[in-house]
């Protein structure tokens, strides 16, 4: 285990880190500050574990948290990661382990995704109220101009795997055989449950017919 | 014959009068409770920050509880303590100085806080409260300090609920030698020097220094937690050893 001082430090700084964001989107914030329980996080690669309290500030990070937690996640880092930057509404193949109350997660993913910094604020703390509007006017067009680029390349490559090159398959498909697995999966274990019970009859069967004859030896 | 020689105990290197302990310990924090935060950030680098923290996660401390802070000196502790247990519970910050305790509530107040907080002035050997009172006490960098550790293990225990948690925030022994080099040079060269150039005052620093060196080390505090009555006894080692955090817990 690394020295406690160190992971406090590494757990501290994060936190300030967000709480001082969060300064800028008080909506967040004030959802944050509601949070109804503790969230634990638990990563298995590399090994630790930290704990997501509501706080007067918006979150507290603890390594340590000696309650309850109403909802556990466990799984490997990147996991943690992907489903933290993810949009899916299911933990469903995202290796991540869920326990406990999901309420609690789903408002957590629904605070992250409304995450909206306004990041005119400190630039006006910072230039004054003429300057700042207009260097985050810009600064925004820049943005919004790169966000347009990235979202068409990304759509544009999306379409031409799957539409020319036929390489990945498309979403619709995936969902189809997705739900085909499902299906298959779930008959598959009604035919196991199936087999136990005929198993089990057929076991109960057995027990009742074979104590009999030897009960007609005692005598 | 002549009359017994008063009993002897240990103030940083000197041996002194056992009843003269606490008022040479007071003087040295009459001297520095102005620059205590300042001093206390600089001497660490901040890191006692950490520590406190750390601490403050392992207490367990939920709404409604009710928290002391023994030696609480300038409030740091109490005001993270007032944050958790909410207005229903209560914090009340102790400590045997009053010029301390002084400095603690007036930055209390300053940062806006009241009515779950309550300041005592009080000794850890004889503490003034009633039997099985409080859900968690603290004593951060002030057990050393104190004449008769034992006596105040174990007032501290009578106060303290059944379930309670008593954390024990303290330098220790450092379990690296090269650590342990370092850190001798840097706590009899460098503090008293930084003692004399910020607050003007070398002696007040050079004790401090001493006054660790004779604190009991790690697994000595805690065998005397268990000789008080204290179960479920642990301590966690930060920054290599040089501060330890002790936990026990009133059976």
């Amino acid at each position: 285990m690394p020295d406690p001082s160190l992971r406090t430090a590494a757990l501290a700084a994060l936190e300030s880190t967000v709480n001082t964001a969060l300064r800028y989107d008080p909506a967040t914030r004030d959802g944050l500050r509601q949070l109804p329980g503790v969230l634990e996080i638990e990563s298995t690669t590399p090994a630790f574990r930290l704990y997501v309290a509501p706080a007067d500030a918006g979150v507290a990070l603890l390594g340590h948290y000696r309650g309850e937690p109403s909802t556990r996640l466990r799984g490997t880092l990147p996991a943690l990661l992907a489903l933290a930057a993810g949009d899916g509404d299911s933990l469903a193949g995202s290796g991540v382990d869920i326990c406990g109350s999901t309420a609690l997660l789903n408002e957590l993913r629904r605070l992250l995704r409304q995450l909206d910094i306004d990041w005119e604020e400190p630039l006006c703390r910072l230039l004054g109220d003429i300057a700042g509007p207009l260097a985050a006017g810009a600064l925004r067009q820049s943005f919004g101009w790169l966000a347009a680029r990235g979202a068409n390349t990304e759509r544009l490559l999306a379409e031409y795997l799957t539409e020319e090159l036929r390489s990945l398959p498309a979403a619709a498909e995936v969902r189809a055989f997705c739900d085909d697995v499902d299906d298959l999966r779930l008959r598959a274990d009604r035919l196991d449950a199936r087999f136990a019970q005929l198993g089990q009859t057929a076991a109960q069967a057995a027990s009742a017919s074979s104590p009999a004859p030897q009960q007609h030896k005692v005598p | 014959m002549p009359p017994p020689p008063p009993p002897k105990t240990h103030f940083g290197y000197q041996q002194v009068d056992t009843e003269d302990k606490a008022a040479r310990v007071a003087d040295v924090f009459h001297s520095v409770a102005a620059r205590y935060d300042i001093m206390n950030d600089l001497m660490s680098g901040g890191i006692h920050r950490l520590w406190k923290r750390f601490s403050i996660e392992l207490s367990g401390v939920r709404p409604g509880h009710k928290v002391l802070d023994i030696a609480g000196g300038t409030g740091d502790l109490s005001y993270r303590f007032t944050r958790l247990v909410g207005p229903e519970g209560q914090v009340v910050l102790a400590d045997i100085n009053a010029s301390m305790l002084k400095v603690g509530r007036d930055r209390l107040l300053d940062r806006g806080v009241g009515g779950n907080l309550q300041v005592a002035q009080a000794d850890a050997q004889n503490l003034p409260f009633p039997d099985n009172t409080f859900d968690c006490i603290s004593i951060a960098f002030g057990l050393r300090n104190v004449t008769d550790k034992d006596s105040a293990l174990r007032a501290m225990l009578r106060v303290l609920k059944p379930g309670g948690r008593l954390l024990v925030l303290e330098f220790s022994k450092p379990g690296n030698t090269l650590l342990q080099k370092a850190y001798d040079t840097y706590s009899f060269r460098v503090l008293p020097l930084m003692g004399k150039l910020v607050a003007n005052d070398a002696d007040s620093y050079r004790y401090l220094a001493e006054s660790i060196r004779m604190h009991p080390d790690q697994e000595t505090l805690k065998a005397m937690m268990q000789a008080a009555g204290y179960c479920n006894c642990e301590f966690y080692n930060m920054t290599g050893g040089i501060v330890a955090l002790h936990r026990g817990i009133k059976p």
